[in-house]
């Protein structure tokens, strides 16, 4: 395809998006959830943060990647701080995060690696280190761990998403290891999530959009725009930097939406329930929100990243 | 006393002209943690490079250089690059005046 041609095909791509968007893809929905707390502010005590990134739960405590303090810090569900763990040399910038058979997955950007912890913070050893070919990383920014022990790995500058087995060994790779706008490729993967049916769904940032895979990881479906081909915007269902994918109850999924500053939440195939969010420093509003958990009870527990803090959401009840 | 007090001032002002350059690099598109960590990573790996500030909203990646490095526009255009950015332009701060302003 030359240059003419794909220029053609942006411009055509783009105006049946603003078609779309006018036919109806800008009605607002119900976001479904209302502002409860927020914790956290600017710092390096227990319970402040410098550019907190990613979130996971496990039981009844919530662990927070605070990636320029280069520690995890582990609070309660309402936002009291249990304790911390980690250090320079164990962490470099610990980015999103995988909780799986009592152990913690934390994807280490500038180590080049999967840093793995106990839950209550022994050191365990890590996985893969600097590089190009399988099994090495270039900056892992996102990690999912399924039930028998399989690493996914994205890897923002490595433009791909790597299987391995829980010895480290790899076993297949998604995307080129060059940036791509077509399905199956990434245009710099942020983060990655495995729903009940071993689907793999993958934040693929800068195309502004989340790719399926299934069980077998074939390609499934993608969105985000205009048939998700890397045209952002702040319509419903687009995205402006989708940094975070995360799998709930019932496999619902929910998406940091970087530079629109909310959630948005889909079913599994894609088809929006519900957003929120606004852009602010106030209760209720974010700084560019980087991570999803979801609470055992069905609260959301969301990064705020430029405002390092945590708030939590409920859903309400009608 | 006075010639002790003398010799402080005198090496407080060789430490302040001992500070190296300062770059000033316009780059666009760092909202994103991921992205200027790593470019910051990049430039941490340069020998010589001693300190990566961001300022996010006026665009701007602030590198400080140890006495005697001098990094070309080609060089901080290449570094930028291979972290997947654009360099708009850069603006050098010499040793003297970046002295005042390190961290």
């Amino acid at each position: 395809m030359n240059r003419y041609t794909s220029l053609c095909l942006g411009m055509a791509l783009f105006g049946l998006g603003m078609l779309l968007s006018a036919c109806g893809g800008a009605s607002a929905r119900e976001s479904g959830y209302e502002w409860v707390q927020s914790w956290g502010e600017f710092g390096q005590g227990p319970g402040q943060f410098n550019d907190p990134i990613g979130i996971a739960i496990a039981g009844e405590e919530v662990f927070v990647a605070d990636a320029r303090n280069a520690r995890i810090q582990v609070f309660d569900l309402d936002g009291r701080f249990l304790r911390q763990f980690g250090n320079r040399e164990q962490l470099g910038r610990p980015m999103h995060l995988a909780i799986a058979q009592g152990r913690l997955y934390i994807a280490d950007y500038w180590n080049d690696r999967i840093a793995i912890f106990t839950l209550d913070g022994r050191w365990q050893g890590s996985m893969g280190r600097a590089g190009q070919t399988a099994g090495e990383f270039n900056t892992p920014s996102g990690v999912a761990v399924d039930g028998q022990g399989h690493l996914y790995v994205a890897e923002f500058h490595g433009q791909r998403v790597q299987l391995l087995d829980p010895q480290g060994k790899p076993l297949r790779q998604w995307g080129t290891g060059e940036k791509g706008l077509w399905y199956g490729r990434f245009n710099y993967p942020s983060d990655v999530a495995l729903d009940s049916r071993g689907r793999l769904y993958v934040a693929d940032a800068y195309n502004d959009r989340i790719q399926v895979f299934d069980a077998s990881g074939e390609f499934s479906h993608a969105w985000g725009g205009p048939f998700a081909l890397n045209i952002a915007g702040g319509f419903d269902g687009w995205f402006r930097t989708a940094i975070s994918v995360t799998v709930g109850p019932q496999d619902t999924i929910y998406v940091s939406d970087f530079l629109n500053h909310r959630v948005q939440i889909f079913t599994p195939q894609g088809e929006l329930l519900g957003l929120f969010g606004e852009h602010g420093t106030g209760d209720g509003q974010f700084e560019r929100p980087i991570d999803v958990a979801v609470t055992p009870n069905g609260e959301l527990l969301v990064v705020d990243f430029g405002n390092h803090r945590i708030q939590k959401w409920r859903p309400i009840e009608h | 006393m006075k010639i002790l007090l003398f010799c402080l001032v005198l090496l407080a002002g060789s430490q302040a002209l001992a500070a190296g350059t300062q770059y000033q690099l316009r780059v666009d598109g760092l909202a994103c943690p991921f992205c200027s960590y790593g470019i910051e990573k990049k430039l941490m790996q340069t020998p010589g490079v001693e300190n990566v500030k961001f300022d996010l909203e006026q665009g701007l990646v602030i590198v400080s250089v140890a006495q005697g490095i001098h990094l070309s526009e080609e060089q901080l255009d290449a570094l930028i690059k291979d972290a997947g950015f654009s360099l708009r332009g850069v603006r050098e701060i010499p040793a003297a005046r970046a002295g005042g302003d390190r961290p």
